[in-house]
C-alpha cells in the first residue's frame, strides 16, 4: 500500500481536502497508475497516514463510489471499479487537465502575461520537466 | 448563529437544526459571560453532537479559552445554561465527569511532580484508565518518567498534558491550543493520535488552534467565534464548497443576494462603494460586474471573524 | 541599569552612581500606596503608643528608625551585590572600585553617625554596636546561612558570665578599648576591608557565586508568590521530600479505597502543604531546643526568669511560620488555578457547597495541626524556664485568629503585593503583644483571656463559615472573573 503515502494534501488551498483526494484518485485511475480491481487503502489506514479526519476520507470514497469510479467489495475495502478497466480516453484525460490550466490562465491574466508568452512558457516547462 | 443548509449526504458530524437527532454531547444556550469587566460571551448558543470533531476559530483575545472553560464549568456565566451529556454543569455526576478530558492551554501544570507521579495521581480518580496506552505514548514521545515536570521542555510538557487527557479514554475531549509548543512532526503525530481516537471511539472533540492547516486536516466541523457568539458553525468541506466571496458594487450585490434568496454570512466594505460579501452561493450564474471566488480556510477565517 | 550609566564619568558624585542605582531600584519596588502604608506604620504606631505612654512612643520611634536603617542598609548591600556582575566587573573600568567605595562609605557614614548620636545621648558604645550590627547584616545578605547564628545570640552574655573573672575583665577591657575613638577607628577599618572583599572582580568563581545569588533572588521573589519549587535554603530539598512522602501515602490510601479530601488538596502544591508547614515548625523548635539545651549546659537556669522572657520571643518565630503558611495558601490558590480547574473536573471530587465545606475544614485542619504541634513543642521546652507562660498563651490564642482568613469566598482572589502581605502580621502580632501585656500586667488572668478570645473568635468564625459555604465553588479560584 505504498500508494497511500503518495497522496498529498494541501491544506491552504480553497479546495477542501476531500475534493483534493478525489482529484488525485481520478487522475491516478485515468493514467492507469491504479488499475481496475486494485484495492485502495482502507479509510483508517489512509486517515492515519495523512493525519486527516477519517470522515473526510470516507466522504471522498463515498462520492467516488457514487460516481462509479470505485466500488465497495464485500468485506469493506474499496477497489477501483471494473468498468474502468482501460485508461480513460485522451479526451477525458484532457478534460481532467482543465482545472489546473484554468488556474494557470487566471495567474497569467493577473500578471498580464499574453497568451503567446504563456504558451511558450508552458511548452518549455513540459519539455524540461522530467515525467 | 448562522448555519448553512446541509446537503443530504452530510456525515453524522453535520448539525441537526431541529430538535431531533442524537442527544447533544454539549449544549450551550444563551450563555453570557464577562471577564475582567468586558463582556466576552453574549447570548452564545452552541451544540456539539456525539462524534463531532469541531475546530474552534477566532481572533486572539476573542474568548476561545473563556468559552472552553465555561463549557466545562470552570468559569461561571452570568446568564444562560450549559449541559454536558444532558446534565447541568453544576451537578455533573461522577460517571459523566469520567467521560470528559481537558487539555488546558497552560501545559506546565503540576510541575513539582514527575510524569509518573502525575499519571498515578490522575489514575487514582478515574474508574477507567488505559495504562498501557499511556506508557506507550510516553515512550513514543520520549518523555522521561522520573524527571520533574518543571524541568521538561515545553513540547514534552504539552505532550504529557495530552497523554494525561487521553488515558481515561474520554467521550468528550476539549483541547485549548494543544499543539502550540510542538514542532511540525510533533503536531502531525498528535493529529494521528487524535484521528485514532476519533476512529476507535467516536469521541466528541472540540479544539481551538491557530494552526489552520492542522484544523483543516482533522476537524470535520468548524465554529467561528466572533463578537461573543458562534457566528458560523458548519462542516468545513461544505463551507469551502458552497461559500463564495462576492465582490462588486454594494447595490448590485445586495440585489443579487435578494434575488437568490441568500443571507450573507459576512459583509465588508471596500473602497469605491464596493462590498465583499460571503454567502452560500455555490456556482450559480453571476450578473455583470460581480465577481465570485472560492476561499481557503484562512480567507474564511479573515472574513468571518472581523 | 545601562552600561552607559556606569561608565559616565561626569559629575562630582559619578563615583556614587551605584548608590543612585540602588536607591532607584528601591524606589521602583514600592508604589505610592505602599509608601503610604510604610509611612503610616512608622509614624502611626509610635504616635499611637505615645498617647498611652510618651516614652514608649519615643522608644518605638527610635526602634523603628533603627529597623528602617538596617533594612535600608541590607537593601543597599543586596543591590550592590546584584550590580556586581562578573562580566561588567571585567569590562567596565572601575566599576568594582565604585561599588566598594559606595559600600564602605555608606558603612562608615552610618557607623560614625551612630557613634556621634551615641555620644550626644551619652551612650558611648552605640557606634561599636552599630558597626557590628551593620557588618553582621551585610554578612547575612552575602551568605544567608549566617542567619542561623541568630539562635546563638542569647549565649553571648551568658558565656561571658561563665568566664572566670579574668576572662570577664578581659572582655570588658576589649569592649572599652573598641569603643574608644582609636579602637573604633581600628574596628571600622578592619570591617571596611572585610566589606570591600564582598565586591569581586570577575572570573570563574565570581560567576558561579553570582549565579547562586540570582537563583536565590528569583526563588525569594517566587516564594512570596508561592511559586518556588526549591527554596534558596538547604531546607528546600527537605520540603519536597515531606510532600513526596505525603503524596505517596495519600495515593496508597486512595488505592485502598479510602481516598479522602487530602488527595484533592495535593493539587495546591508543596508550598501550602501541611508537610511543608510542619517542617518550618520543626526547624523553629530545633533552634529553640538548641538554645535551651545550651542554656542548661551553661547552667544558667537560675537566671531563668529573665532568660525565659527572652526565649519567649521564640513565639514571634512561631508567628512568622504560621502566618507565612497563610500567605502560602493564598498564593497557591491564585497560582494553582489551572491545577484546581483540572482536579475539579475529576470524578470523585465533591462539587459546589459540599466542596466548599470540605475544603474549609481541610484548610483549618492544616493550619491548626502545625499550630498545635508548635505550641506543644515550645511549651515543653519553654515552660520549665519560667516566665514564658504568658507569651505562650497570648501568642497561641492570637494565632487562632489567623485561621479566619482561610474561610472566605475564593472567587475574587488575586495575588497580594509584597507590602500588603505584611498586613496579616499587624493585627495578629498586635493582638498577641497586647494579650501578653495584659497578662503580664495582671489586667487579665489566663482564663479571662481565653474567655475574651472565645467571645471574639467564635462569632467571627461562624460568620466566615457562612460566607465560605455560600460562595461559589472555591475551585478553580476566581471563577467569576
Amino acid at each position: 500500500m505504498s500508494e497511500s503515502l503518495a497522496f498529498s494534501i494541501n491544506p491552504g488551498s480553497p479546495e477542501p481536502i476531500y475534493r483534493q483526494l478525489m482529484e488525485q484518485l481520478r487522475r491516478r485511475v485515468a493514467s492507469g497508475a491504479l488499475v481496475a480491481g486494485q484495492e485502495l487503502p482502507s479509510v483508517r489506514e489512509l486517515a492515519l497516514a495523512l493525519a486527516v479526519n477519517p470522515m473526510t476520507i470516507s466522504k471522498a470514497y463515498g462520492l467516488l463510489e457514487a460516481e462509479g469510479l470505485l466500488e465497495r467489495r464485500r468485506g469493506l475495502s474499496m477497489v477501483v471499479a471494473a468498468k474502468h478497466r482501460h485508461a480513460r480516453s485522451q479526451a477525458e484525460r484532457i478534460a481532467l487537465l482543465r482545472p489546473a490550466l484554468q488556474q494557470a490562465a487566471e495567474a497569467a491574466r493577473q500578471l498580464e502575461v499574453g497568451p503567446r508568452d504563456a504558451l511558450e512558457l508552458f511548452k518549455t516547462i513540459l519539455q524540461e520537466e522530467p515525467k | 448563529m448562522t448555519t448553512l443548509t446541509l446537503s443530504q449526504h452530510a456525515a453524522p458530524g453535520g448539525l441537526a437544526l431541529d430538535g431531533s437527532g442524537p442527544a447533544a454531547s454539549v449544549e450551550l444556550r444563551g450563555l453570557s459571560l464577562a471577564y475582567a469587566g468586558r463582556p466576552v460571551l453574549d447570548g452564545l448558543d452552541w451544540r456539539l453532537l456525539p462524534g463531532q470533531v469541531v475546530g474552534l476559530l477566532g481572533r486572539n483575545g476573542v474568548g476561545k479559552t473563556t468559552l472552553l472553560e465555561a463549557l466545562l464549568g470552570l468559569r461561571d456565566a452570568r446568564a444562560g445554561s450549559a449541559t454536558l451529556f444532558g446534565q447541568p454543569l453544576a451537578t455533573l455526576d461522577d460517571a459523566t465527569r469520567a467521560r470528559i478530558g481537558f487539555v488546558p492551554q497552560q501545559s506546565q501544570l503540576f510541575d513539582w511532580l514527575t510524569p509518573r507521579q502525575l499519571l498515578a495521581y490522575f489514575r487514582s480518580f478515574y474508574p477507567k484508565w488505559n495504562g498501557p496506552k499511556a506508557e506507550a505514548l510516553l515512550a513514543r514521545w520520549e518523555i522521561p518518567q522520573d524527571q520533574q515536570i518543571a524541568k521538561l521542555s515545553g513540547g514534552q510538557q504539552q505532550r504529557l498534558s495530552i497523554v494525561r487527557a487521553l488515558a481515561p479514554e474520554p467521550d468528550l475531549l476539549v483541547l485549548d491550543e494543544p499543539v502550540s509548543s510542538l514542532d511540525p512532526i510533533g503536531r502531525r503525530d498528535f493529529l494521528r493520535e487524535l484521528v485514532e481516537q476519533v476512529l476507535d471511539r467516536g469521541t466528541t472533540v472540540v479544539f481551538s488552534t491557530h494552526i489552520l492547516s492542522d484544523l483543516e486536516r482533522v476537524a470535520f466541523n468548524v465554529a467561528f467565534l466572533a463578537h461573543g457568539k458562534i457566528a458560523v458553525q458548519a462542516p468545513l468541506a461544505e463551507l469551502m464548497d458552497d461559500c463564495r466571496r462576492l465582490t462588486g458594487p454594494a447595490s448590485r450585490v445586495d440585489a443579487h443576494l435578494r434575488a437568490q434568496g441568500l443571507t450573507p454570512l459576512s459583509r465588508r466594505e471596500l473602497d469605491a462603494g464596493q462590498v465583499a460579501v460571503l454567502a452560500a452561493h455555490a456556482d450559480a450564474t453571476l450578473p455583470e460586474g460581480l465577481h465570485a471566488e472560492r476561499l481557503s480556510l484562512e480567507d474564511l477565517f479573515a472574513e468571518l471573524t472581523q | 541599569m545601562s552600561a552607559a550609566a556606569l561608565t559616565n564619568p561626569g559629575g562630582a558624585f559619578a563615583g556614587l552612581s551605584p548608590l543612585r542605582a540602588a536607591l532607584q531600584s528601591l524606589a521602583n519596588s514600592q508604589t505610592c500606596v505602599s509608601w503610604g502604608f510604610w509611612a503610616l506604620l512608622f509614624v502611626g504606631v509610635p504616635a499611637a503608643s505615645a498617647l498611652i505612654k510618651p516614652k514608649l512612643g519615643l522608644l518605638l520611634l527610635a526602634a523603628f528608625v533603627v529597623i528602617a536603617l538596617i533594612g535600608l542598609w541590607g537593601a543597599l548591600v543586596s543591590s550592590l551585590l546584584n550590580q556586581n556582575h562578573p562580566t561588567l566587573a571585567r569590562l567596565v573600568p572601575g566599576q568594582p572600585r565604585r561599588l566598594r567605595l559606595v559600600l564602605v562609605l555608606s558603612y562608615l557614614a552610618l557607623s560614625v553617625a551612630s557613634e556621634l548620636l551615641g555620644r550626644a545621648f551619652d551612650e558611648p558604645r552605640i557606634g561599636l554596636y552599630a558597626a557590628a550590627t551593620l557588618a553582621y547584616f551585610a554578612t547575612g545578605v552575602r551568605w544567608p546561612l549566617t542567619w542561623v547564628t541568630t539562635a546563638l545570640f542569647g549565649f553571648g552574655p551568658l558565656l561571658v558570665r561563665k568566664l572566670p573573672l579574668d576572662g570577664r575583665m578581659l572582655v570588658g577591657e576589649l569592649l572599652l578599648a573598641a569603643a574608644s575613638p582609636l579602637g573604633l577607628a581600628c574596628v571600622l577599618a578592619a570591617a571596611s576591608v572585610y566589606l570591600a572583599g564582598f565586591v569581586r572582580d570577575g572570573g570563574g568563581a565570581h560567576g558561579a557565586a553570582y549565579e547562586r545569588l540570582q537563583k536565590r533572588r528569583r526563588a525569594l521573589k517566587a516564594s512570596v508568590a508561592g511559586e518556588a519549587v526549591q527554596s534558596p535554603w538547604f531546607l528546600g530539598t527537605l520540603s519536597l521530600r515531606g510532600y513526596g512522602r505525603s503524596f505517596e501515602r495519600t495515593l496508597a490510601r486512595a488505592a485502598a479505597g479510602r481516598a479522602g479530601f487530602d488527595r484533592v488538596m495535593l493539587a495546591l502544591g508543596p508550598q501550602s502543604h501541611p508537610a511543608t508547614m510542619l517542617q518550618g515548625v520543626v526547624v523553629l523548635t530545633l533552634l529553640v531546643a538548641v538554645g535551651v539545651i545550651g542554656l542548661w549546659l551553661a547552667g544558667s537556669f537560675q537566671h531563668s526568669a529573665q532568660v525565659g522572657e527572652g526565649f519567649a520571643n521564640a513565639m514571634f518565630g512561631l508567628l512568622g511560620v504560621m502566618l507565612s503558611a497563610l500567605q502560602q495558601v493564598h498564593a497557591s490558590m491564585v497560582r494553582r488555578r489551572p491545577e484546581q480547574g483540572l482536579v475539579s473536573l475529576l470524578p470523585g471530587v465533591p462539587r459546589g457547597r459540599e466542596f466548599n465545606r470540605r475544603f474549609a475544614l481541610a484548610l483549618l485542619r492544616d493550619y491548626l495541626t502545625p499550630w498545635a504541634l508548635g505550641m506543644a513543642a515550645l511549651s515543653l521546652l519553654l515552660v520549665p524556664l519560667g516566665g514564658t507562660r504568658h507569651a505562650l498563651v497570648a501568642f497561641g490564642v492570637a494565632l487562632l485568629g489567623g485561621g479566619l482568613v482561610l474561610w472566605r469566598d475564593w472567587t475574587g482572589v488575586a495575588l497580594i503585593k509584597g507590602w500588603l502581605a505584611v498586613l496579616i502580621y499587624v493585627p495578629i502580632a498586635s493582638a498577641a503583644v497586647a494579650a501578653r501585656w495584659a497578662l503580664d500586667a495582671r489586667r487579665l488572668d489566663t482564663s479571662e483571656l481565653l474567655l475574651v478570645a472565645a467571645l471574639v473568635l467564635v462569632p467571627l468564625y461562624a460568620w466566615r463559615w457562612r460566607v465560605a459555604l455560600r460562595a461559589p465553588m472555591a475551585w478553580p479560584a476566581g471563577r467569576r472573573g
